[in-house]
């Protein structure tokens, strides 16, 4: 991976990353006026005419994103008018909860697919493989929301070992953690068990067993590096997917993260938060796509682009 | 024979389990290779050529393979009656595999030197930094210019026949006693199948290692093979020096064979095909296998299967009627 393949995707990110502004910028004011919402049902014309002067809403949209454009420029994403704060302020206090939380999971659910996916490969349509098969399909299929909730009832509710909702000391991470693992678990057992049979049955497995290669070589170190190249483009995916926020998650356990932020900052019509969110998040996407095609480079030589 | 032998299969009984049924691929192999000498065995796809040298190299997957009788002796051991451990240790070591497809045989991911070193290590044959070395001789042993800077390239950036060639390395890299090469020039363009048989000739001349050459290519039989063995719906049915064999095929399944090669010399329209298809491995018919296409077929042949029996000239042949031919 040179460097100019780096930059060459960093300036491809920027151009997709301003029309995405753009975008975003237009849409949110497409959805009211926060005027409404922040003064009282019987203000008049002139206090709503006065507030919407203030809080630049008046200007033509293009002044108002030039002059969006030079805060950026300066680092300043503007103030959220709901907590008063700088948007900035607002979105780092809820993004590293949400990554933190998608890492844990996403962590967690890898290691737990590579072994077991292996091992299910090892003996295809054996025992292990038919229950690792069956419960990862399931883990898959279930909707987390469901899970969380049957999970607050079970350990919170009627078992009281683990709180509700919130977030804290490490008890408050288990139920979370434990809802949002299923998926991307099952997911990836699929995808690894699938890629080791294909891997295991490949010609070079010959070659290596021929070689006098021991089953622990063969499966780990010349099966499992071809079977992790698809179970690395999967697991980018859910990464994206968990960096963007698992707002009914965070919703259901009151979990201080992006995604409820951000429906948050929608219904209050906080365009300054809104838009350095999704600014944040965006520039979160395009660093796991460089990781993923890093990771992708030092596994499969074939992809390396440049020597 | 007169030389000792290096392996000898007995009467080695292989089958699968598929979904159509349980299916005999081998029933009851038996020949042996000499020291120094290379044997080919010969046979259509399905013969079993490849599924007897994957026993020798405990290559088959059980399940659904199954072996279900005989001996497979190397250097006087029972290869069968080893733990998978002892007999793995072997392989690689004393007995060495080339394969047919030598790009998709070595893996995409990790540089050729090191597949090459690798051999070196897992048997603890040399540490990493002599193992490395020993790779980049090798590799310069077998014709790959460069060989230094070429090591730490991976198998997509070479041909078809650098990959043999880098197979090959792997093969004698322990100085094995006996190499099976499964096809080693079927995937090459004619050019470099030339220089893949040149290298394995002089492989052979120079570590003095028997070879067992597994091929359908009767040009390489007749290049390479002192002796060749003809194997027909997982028997043995010729075992037979060479030149005897291209001048006087003593089976009519072999006879069929030389007759469908084309010859320069018999001009156009000689060709003379064996009628029918390769027997169906599931339904096999009772006796000789080879009776529905055979043209000396008789009913004896459909009662008795014959027996794979050795004649007065040395040479063996599993046929009814072979007798009279061999004169």
């Amino acid at each position: 991976m040179s460097l100019t393949f780096f930059l060459r995707r960093l300036s491809f990110s920027f151009v997709a990353l301003g029309g995405l502004m753009v975008l975003v910028f237009v849409l949110v004011r497409l959805t009211g006026s926060p005027v409404d919402l922040f003064l009282p049902l019987d203000a008049n014309d002139a206090m709503r005419r006065a507030l919407a002067v203030r809080l630049g809403l008046e200007d033509p949209i293009y002044v108002q994103f030039a002059r969006w454009l030079a805060d950026i420029s300066r680092l300043d994403l503007g103030m959220s008018l709901w907590h008063s704060r700088p948007a900035a302020d607002v979105v780092f206090q809820a993004l590293p909860q949400t990554l933190l939380l998608g890492a844990v999971v996403l962590g967690l659910g890898s290691l737990a697919a590579i072994v077991v996916g292996a091992l299910a490969a090892f003996r295809p349509y054996g025992a292990f493989d038919r229950i690792a098969s069956a419960a990862s399909l399931m883990g898959a299929s279930i909707p987390d929301f469901w899970i969380g909730l049957m999970g607050i009832l079970v350990f919170s509710v009627s078992l009281g070992w683990l709180p509700t909702s919130g977030y804290g000391s490490p008890s408050y991470w288990v139920l979370p953690v434990a809802t949002l693992f299923f998926r991307p678990f099952g997911v990836l057992v699929q995808i690894v068990r699938g890629a080791m049979i294909a891997a295991l049955n490949a010609p070079y497995i010959r070659t290596a067993r021929a070689k006098g290669a021991a089953n622990r070589r063969v499966i780990f170190i010349h099966a499992l590096r071809n079977a992790l190249l698809p179970m690395i483009t999967v697991a980018g995916d859910l990464a994206v997917q968990l960096a963007g926020g698992v707002t009914v998650i965070e919703t259901v356990f009151g979990w201080p993260g992006i995604g409820k932020l951000m429906i948050d900052a929608i219904l209050q019509r906080d365009f300054a938060v809104l838009q350095a969110g999704i600014l944040a998040v965006a520039v979160v996407i395009f660093a796991i796509n460089i990781a993923i095609d890093f990771a992708y480079a030092a596994i499969d030589p074939r992809v390396r682009i440049d020597k | 024979m007169t030389k000792p032998s290096v392996l000898e299969i007995d009467n080695l009984q292989v089958s699968f389990r598929t979904s159509g049924g349980r299916v005999a691929a081998l029933n009851g192999v038996s020949f042996a290779v000499g020291q120094n000498e290379v044997l080919a065995v010969l046979g259509e796809s399905g013969s079993g050529k490849s599924v007897t040298a994957a026993s020798v190299m405990g290559l088959i997957a059980q399940p659904p393979g199954s072996i279900d009788g005989g001996q497979i002796r190397f250097g006087g051991v029972n290869l069968l009656a080893l733990d998978a451990d002892d007999h793995r240790r072997m392989c690689g070591k004393r007995v060495s595999l080339i394969f047919q497809d030598a790009l998709s045989a070595l893996n995409p991911v990790y540089p050729v030197g090191w597949q090459i070193a690798e051999v070196f290590a897992i048997h603890g044959m040399a540490d990493r930094a002599s193992a490395v070395r020993h790779a980049v001789e090798l590799m310069e042993a077998v014709g790959i210019p460069a060989a230094a800077e070429r090591a730490g390239q991976y198998p997509h950036q070479f041909s078809g026949g650098m990959c043999q060639r880098i197979m090959i390395a792997m093969a004698i890299a322990l100085k094995p006693e006996l190499i099976i090469a499964d096809e080693p020039t079927t995937a090459l363009d004619v050019t470099i199948q030339a220089q893949i048989v040149e290298l394995l000739k002089e492989t052979h001349a120079q570590s003095g290692a028997s070879i067992m050459l597994i091929t359908h290519d009767l040009g390489l039989v007749a290049e390479m093979a002192d002796r060749v063995v003809v194997m027909y719906a997982g028997r043995v049915v010729e075992d037979s020096d060479v030149y005897r064999f291209f001048a006087e095929p003593l089976h009519p399944y072999a006879m069929g064979l030389l007759a469908s090669q084309p010859r320069i010399d018999r001009g156009a329209g000689a060709l003379q095909p064996i009628p029918g298809a390769p027997p169906n491995p599931l339904a096999l018919p009772s006796g000789c296998a080879f009776r529905p296409p055979c043209p000396r077929a008789t009913l004896r042949c459909a009662e008795q299967t014959p027996a794979l029996r050795k004649l007065a000239s040395g040479r063996a042949v599993a046929c009814h009627f072979a007798d009279e031919q061999a004169l």
